[in-house]
């Protein structure tokens, strides 16, 4: 027997796959060292877009993980949007290929942009402690619970987009060292798998608190050191 | 990443990428809670 396909409303499905190409954008230009800002800002917009599909259901708890998302997004985003400053102060521009052929690795000189890199990860790759998103427990799935078929579908490949989103933003910080940007992803995907593995789940106000109070100020210091050539 | 066609191919392949990273994990994270995990390429359970 066929699946039937069912979704709950046109808007609600188009939502979805407009979240996976945005995605796909940001990655694209992220691939081909274009604009950091640009990348930052299409990877917010799928963001935001697959929030609003969450608000436009009924769905209690696609409601709340729609909230939760964006409480997500209020956590990482001013630290991701610092980073490329720090980026900008180091290379002088905001182009991404002026990383790739940096000399001396990103990592060096932005040390602690890279720590509050790795801190507000697991918040974007919905890992715990900071999974609240899709808390499977708590709101099932969240903004994705309404989804079924291929635009489920659309919504699990955006995802597996996003690991390969965040990887690289790690391998960025290896500049033209490639052998470096590869352990630089190979550590990071065993921290957070391991982290994933070990730690229980926080409160969105415990993960917003950690994010704006302990990732923001370092990803801040960083820019600090930046400016002033410290590093 | 200078390569257009290597850039070409990483963003055709991304999402294939992503897929494999995510089988990784759901290997490498079933080992760290000492269970076996999923198979790799185990064709034979779709037929």
């Amino acid at each position: 027997m066929d699946k039937r396909k069912m979704i709950v409303h046109s808007t609600h499905a188009f939502l979805g796959i407009v979240h996976f190409i945005s995605l796909w954008f940001a990655l694209a230009i992220l691939i081909t060292g274009g604009d950091f800002i640009l990348v930052i800002f299409l990877h917010l917009l799928s963001t935001a877009v697959i929030i609003l599909a969450g608000f436009s259901t009924h769905s209690i708890f696609s409601h709340l993980g729609a909230n939760r998302t964006a409480i997500s997004i209020l956590a990482y985003e001013p630290v991701l949007v610092i980073i490329a400053i720090s980026a900008f102060m180091l290379t002088g521009s905001f182009d991404i290929s002026a990383l790739y052929a940096s000399e001396v690795p990103p990592l060096y000189k932005m040390p602690l942009a890279f720590i509050a890199l790795l801190l507000i990860l697991p918040v974007k790759l919905k890992k715990s402690p900071f999974d609240v998103g899709e808390a499977h427990q708590e709101v099932v799935g969240g903004v994705e619970l309404e989804y079924s078929g291929i635009f489920y579908e659309a919504i699990y490949t955006a995802k597996w987009l996003d690991y390969v989103f965040c990887y690289l933003l790690v391998f960025l910080f290896g500049g033209s060292n490639i052998w470096l940007g590869l352990i630089l992803v190979v550590l990071t995907f065993i921290y957070i798998n391991a982290l994933d593995n070990s730690t229980a789940r926080v409160s969105y106000k415990q993960m917003l608190r950690f994010c704006l109070w302990v990732a923001l100020p370092l990803a801040f210091a960083n820019l600090l050191l930046t400016m002033f050539n410290i590093l | 990443m200078n390569n257009i066609v290597v850039q070409i191919i990483l963003i055709v392949l991304a999402p294939f990428l992503g897929g494999l990273i995510y089988g990784i994990e759901r290997k490498v994270k079933a080992r760290m809670q000492r269970r076996i995990g999923p198979l790799f390429f185990n064709l034979s359970m779709t037929f």
